[in-house]
């Protein structure tokens, strides 16, 4: 008899004790008892659950035991720490405004590094920017960035 | 009054017991005792050292946190060990996800190759010495899919029945069967395989 894998699953659950009716059961064994083919496969079937039965290979841990369960307390305790709850005692506007506040602040310190950081035209265009209240008067300006000064020649017309 | 417990002398249930209530030192006694046998789950399953050691520490957690779920109806290390399968289900179903199976690991899916293989009969009553066969045995496990080493390991070794392993892996009956028929067939060609590889 050629077998299909119902059949094949068939012996096998007949195997495990695992076929549901006595129907199933005596089926089986009847089909066991009479396909040569059936009854090898049956046997291959047993014959594997056997040598596998208790024969598992006993593993030992890789590392010693106490290094093993130290990392499991650290675990547990990491777990049984108690969780801290945010609990805000403080007005909502404040809590709006610090954080507004801060953002404002980051702004002017922003504009201020930009103001020194501009390139050379515009800080010595800054630099040379000079006020001065005589009207026949004019003056130039002269600024060394590497020596840190400032020199200013003021011309008069008047004689 | 309490009774100061002599940890190593004592037996799971009154280690177990005592852990429920907080101690431990009696849960730290449960571990130094099944660590070995928990660990070696881990591995079967994952194939893996590194895996196997850091599964089974997050095993011992999960159990310390669901200690006052046990009831006793198994004993300690049953329960432990269910405990540990279901984590390395987990993360195989993980590894699965990002891994491609291939054509053959499909056709074993769905079945008929098993079908096609000459029938093994291996000899059990061969004179192998218990280790070697163990090492054959594992060695072999090693080379099954881990869907069919999964259900062979919760069937021969777990002794888990069908039903209760279609439940753990999320699948059907009929696959567990059509599983667990491929893999012993496999089992049996392999270590017929090996004894062969010997003779030569």
């Amino acid at each position: 008899m050629r077998m299909n894998k119902e059949l094949t699953l068939d012996i096998q659950a007949y195997l495990d004790n695992e076929l549901a009716s006595e129907a199933d059961i005596k089926r089986v064994a009847k089909l066991l008892a009479q396909d040569g083919e059936a009854s090898l496969l049956y046997k291959e079937l047993k014959d594997t659950r056997e040598i596998l039965a208790g024969n598992e290979l006993p593993a030992k841990l890789p590392e010693s035991g106490e290094f093993y369960w130290s990392g499991i307390r650290r675990a547990i305790e990491r777990e049984n720490a108690p969780r801290v709850a945010v609990v805000h005692d403080t007005p909502w506007w404040i809590r709006v405004l610090v954080p507004l506040a801060g953002v404002a602040c980051v702004g002017l310190l922003l504009s201020g590094i930009g103001i020194m950081t501009l390139g050379g035209k515009g800080r010595s265009a800054y630099l040379h920017e000079i006020e001065t209240s005589i009207d026949d008067a004019s003056a130039i300006s002269f600024h060394s960035q590497s020596q840190g000064m400032t020199v200013v020649w003021v011309k008069d017309y008047n004689p | 009054m309490t009774t100061k417990l002599n940890y190593p002398a004592e037996p799971d249930v009154k280690l177990v017991k005592a852990a429920q209530k907080g101690d431990m030192v009696a849960f730290e006694e449960l571990v130094a005792r099944h660590r070995d046998k928990i660990y070696a789950r881990a591995f079967s399953m994952l194939r893996n050292e590194e895996e196997a050691t850091d599964l089974s520490q997050e095993a011992w957690v999960k159990a310390w946190q669901r200690l006052v779920q046990f009831q006793g109806d198994s004993s300690f290390v049953t329960w432990m060990t269910r405990i540990c399968i279901n984590l390395c289900l987990d993360q195989l179903r993980k590894q699965k996800r990002v891994r491609t199976d291939s054509i053959e690991q499909m056709e074993e899916e769905v079945g008929g190759v098993e079908r096609q293989m000459p029938i093994i009969t291996p000899n059990p009553t061969e004179r192998i010495e218990r280790g070697e066969l163990r090492q054959r045995i594992d060695k072999a496990l090693g080379q099954l899919s881990y869907e069919h080493r999964t259900v062979l390991i919760l069937h021969e070794f777990e002794e888990l029945e069908y039903k209760e392993i279609a439940k753990r892996m999320e699948c059907s009956i009929g696959t567990v069967m059509s599983r667990l028929f491929y893999a012993r067939r496999k089992m049996a060609a392999l270590l017929a395989g090996l004894k062969r590889e010997e003779l030569r």
